[in-house]
């Protein structure tokens, strides 16, 4: 049996589609590219004052979530996107359970970064129930249909 | 009592003799090898583990086939650790065991994923030991 485990397009996937619960990074300054105005003015921020990376947890208001929505979630994204950083997340799947995306090693080669994430990284999802019930079986069959089934246009 | 157990989400493919399987051919594949253990590799002098595929059952969702079923890991031994107070001293001694430990799986051949409990303990086997060893 030969196994795949996730790839950049279905963490981004998750990433924009689930509800966040908690998303850890770390980025580094751009060099030579460009991204958004945001992007451009925190890599001329981390330079200014000699910053070789940046790492943060996200975490919403207590007992709300978190979405990407073109704000801090998705400049990060972006910046991980291109190789300059690296990302984990935690988040609630549309059938209500907790998954979880661990980050990568980050390193200060975007080569390097991008090279760490084809390694094999485990998406885990919490079932409630007993292992091998009728019920916990028919919830992850339904959550795997949703995730692997689905376009980009929904997850 | 219901427990929050941790599942891996991954894609898979089931090649046999370098032929891949579609989904009558993966549910024809767990039911004719079920309960048939298959020796792993060995390791030393101590006997091979052992592994098998335990209750398959075919089930629908949201209109594709769904397979659950069980791997299954048997050791094959067991230390057996005991205390001398006399001497102070521990023993271990390796015992021959039948014992299954075992990860529960859920498959959607059609998309080529599955989930892989992910558990250790007695009773259990990470997804590692289940998928890949």
């Amino acid at each position: 049996m030969n196994i795949v485990h996730l790839n950049d397009a279905e963490v981004r996937r998750i990433v924009e589609g689930w509800e966040i619960t908690q998303y850890d990074y770390v980025v580094r300054p751009l060099n030579p590219i460009r991204l958004s105005d945001f992007n451009e003015m925190r890599s001329d921020a981390m330079k200014l004052d000699n910053v070789a990376s940046d790492s943060g947890k996200l975490r919403p208001i207590e007992g709300e979530t978190m979405t990407a929505n073109g704000g801090t979630i998705t400049q990060v994204q972006e910046v991980v996107d291109a190789g300059y950083g690296q990302n984990g997340v935690r988040a609630i799947t549309p059938f209500g359970n907790e998954a979880r995306v661990p980050k990568p090693r980050f390193f200060m080669s975007k080569t390097k970064n991008i090279a760490e994430r084809d390694k094999p990284r485990f998406l885990k999802i919490m079932f409630e129930g007993e292992a091998g019930g009728l019920g916990i079986a028919a919830s992850i069959a339904a959550t795997l249909v949703r995730f692997y089934g689905a376009d980009d246009s929904e997850t | 009592m219901a427990q929050r157990v941790p599942y891996i989400f991954c894609r898979y493919e089931i090649n046999v003799e370098g032929e891949m399987l579609d989904d009558a051919g993966q549910m024809a594949f767990f039911q004719e090898n079920q309960g048939q253990p298959q020796d792993m590799p060995p390791r030393g002098d101590r006997p091979p583990a052992r592994a098998l595929i335990m209750e398959p059952s075919q089930f629908e969702s949201d209109g594709l086939a769904a397979i659950s079923f069980y791997v299954g890991y048997q050791p094959g031994y067991r230390n057996i650790i005991s205390y001398d107070a006399t001497s102070q001293r521990r023993s271990v001694e390796v015992r021959a065991d039948d014992h299954i430990k075992s990860a529960h799986l859920v498959v959607i051949p059609a998309l080529g994923c599955m989930a892989v409990e992910d558990r250790s303990g007695e009773n259990s086997i990470t997804h590692r030991i289940a998928v890949t060893d």
